[in-house]
């Protein structure tokens, strides 16, 4: 009983060690330099995706109001086939509607 | 006990984790709701519309995606008799798309027939600037402008002064209730000069039933980048007649913000000629020569709310008359799932 003990305990640090891991190796740890120039980049990609929707949704309809990341997600990719937007439209497009 | 729970709770985490981010393709119900009322040569009729969409991404390169009319017509069938009403339901899409490579996308299912641009487009009640669909629809539509069988389309071009884009498809002839169709092939071809926003396309269409017609148009559709203006059209011709219409609309942004009071209000004009030829077997295009002339206006108020109302005179040798229409329309957007309003863990 007092093994099967110590081998949950082994268990729960070895899973809070790797979930500290995989926290530690996101994105979110770049800093200073780095971190302006993707800010600089995620800008450029909101223009971009501003220009695409103004150029090709704003041929016929109004931008909607208020569209969440996931709702974003699927209007973008059901536009990519109705509007015959390019894989690359449609990335900018997202990065406008749901940056 | 503790850490059998702390255990649990643990593992829990990292296996819903996964199911989580692809709630990030969640489905999702869009379309328009509203209510349509119309005075034509003196008869009233009105038409409370709801159309759903619903898209459902799956994986990075299907997705299925249907829309349905759900209608009511409220008419007087006589000056003397009271308003009676019929309900309508029609599936206008139910299709599943394929990306398959950067520039092809297999569309298989019941589509919108892609002939000019109208259908694809502008059949949407919260899109259309007027309600009336123009005169010459029911060409190279087959009437009810819906295809069932396979599609091919995407982007055959793409450079950054302009993009040359494609459709494809074969639609079998079908008389199953809900999702009757003709059989016909067809293709249209559009370039878009974005810089511009001009485009230019020119659509076919071949029945390969009845009279086995042929059927040809071309549209145009051009917003100025200085003013908030639009302008579009479409030519379309057969055996059946040929006709055009030419739409321009300007909101009133132009002056203070698309948000100001003066900003949300949009005029719209509309001409149109349809000269008939052979007589039409479904009765959709006028059986005479037509001319119509449209004007309106549409305010668009917060929270996707609409409301429009247009006067139209037409011309025939039946008899001149008056077109008038009257609506309020909702756009309406929400994940299909209830859940985190961003999809995200």
């Amino acid at each position: 009983m007092k093994r099967f003990g110590f081998s949950l305990t082994s268990i729960a640090v070895l899973l809070t060690f790797f979930c500290l891991l995989a926290a530690a190796q996101s994105p979110t740890r770049s800093a200073g330099r780095e971190s302006t120039v993707s800010s600089n980049n995620a800008t450029l990609e909101i223009r971009q995706g501003e220009r695409v929707f103004h150029a090709q949704c704003g041929r016929c309809h109004n931008p909607p109001e208020d569209l969440s990341p996931r709702e974003a997600r699927a209007v973008v990719r059901q536009m990519r086939v109705r509007a015959n937007l390019t894989a690359q439209d449609e990335r900018a497009l997202l990065k406008f509607l749901a940056p | 006990m503790i850490y059998r729970r702390l255990i649990i709770l643990l593992l829990l985490v990292l296996l819903f984790r996964p199911v989580a981010r692809a709630q990030s393709n969640s489905p999702i119900v869009s379309g328009g709701a509203g209510f349509i009322s119309t005075t034509d040569g003196g008869s009233t009729f009105m038409q409370p519309v709801i159309a759903p969409v619903v898209a459902a991404p799956l994986g990075d390169r299907w997705l299925l995606e249907t829309r349905v009319d759900l209608r009511g017509l409220i008419f007087k069938p006589s000056a003397s008799n009271g308003y009676q009403g019929q309900f309508f339901d029609t599936i206008e899409y139910a299709q599943v798309d394929y990306t398959a490579t950067p520039w092809l996308t297999i569309v298989a299912g019941r589509f919108l027939t892609p002939f000019n641009m109208y259908n694809e487009r502008f059949t949407a009640i919260w899109i259309r600037n007027l309600q009336d669909a123009p005169l010459n629809f029911a060409i190279g539509t087959r009437t009810n402008g819906y295809s069932d069988g396979f599609m091919a389309r995407g982007v055959l071009l793409s450079r950054k002064n302009y993009q040359v884009d494609y459709t494809t498809y074969f639609s079998t002839l079908s008389t199953i209730n809900k999702l009757e169709s003709g059989r016909s092939v067809g293709a249209r071809a559009g370039i878009f000069f974005p810089h511009h926003k001009l485009e230019f396309g020119v659509s076919y269409q071949k029945l390969l039933q009845d009279q086995r017609t042929n059927s040809v148009g071309t549209y145009l559709s051009w917003q100025p980048d200085r003013v908030p203006f639009e302008l579009r059209g479409e030519y379309a011709h057969s055996l059946l007649g040929q006709g055009y219409w030419l739409e321009g609309a300007y909101r009133f942004s132009h002056f203070r913000s698309p948000d100001s009071l003066l900003g949300r209000l949009q005029a719209v004009g509309r001409v149109q000629q349809f000269v008939h030829g052979e007589p039409d077997p479904t009765g959709a295009l006028p059986s005479v020569n037509t001319q119509r002339a449209e004007f309106g206006w549409n305010y668009y108020l917060p929270h996707e709310v609409r409301l429009g109302a247009s006067y139209g005179r037409q011309f025939s040798s039946l008899g001149d008359r008056n077109v008038w229409n009257f609506a309020v329309t909702y756009r309406f957007l929400f994940p299909l799932f209830p859940g985190s309003k961003d999809g995200q863990p």
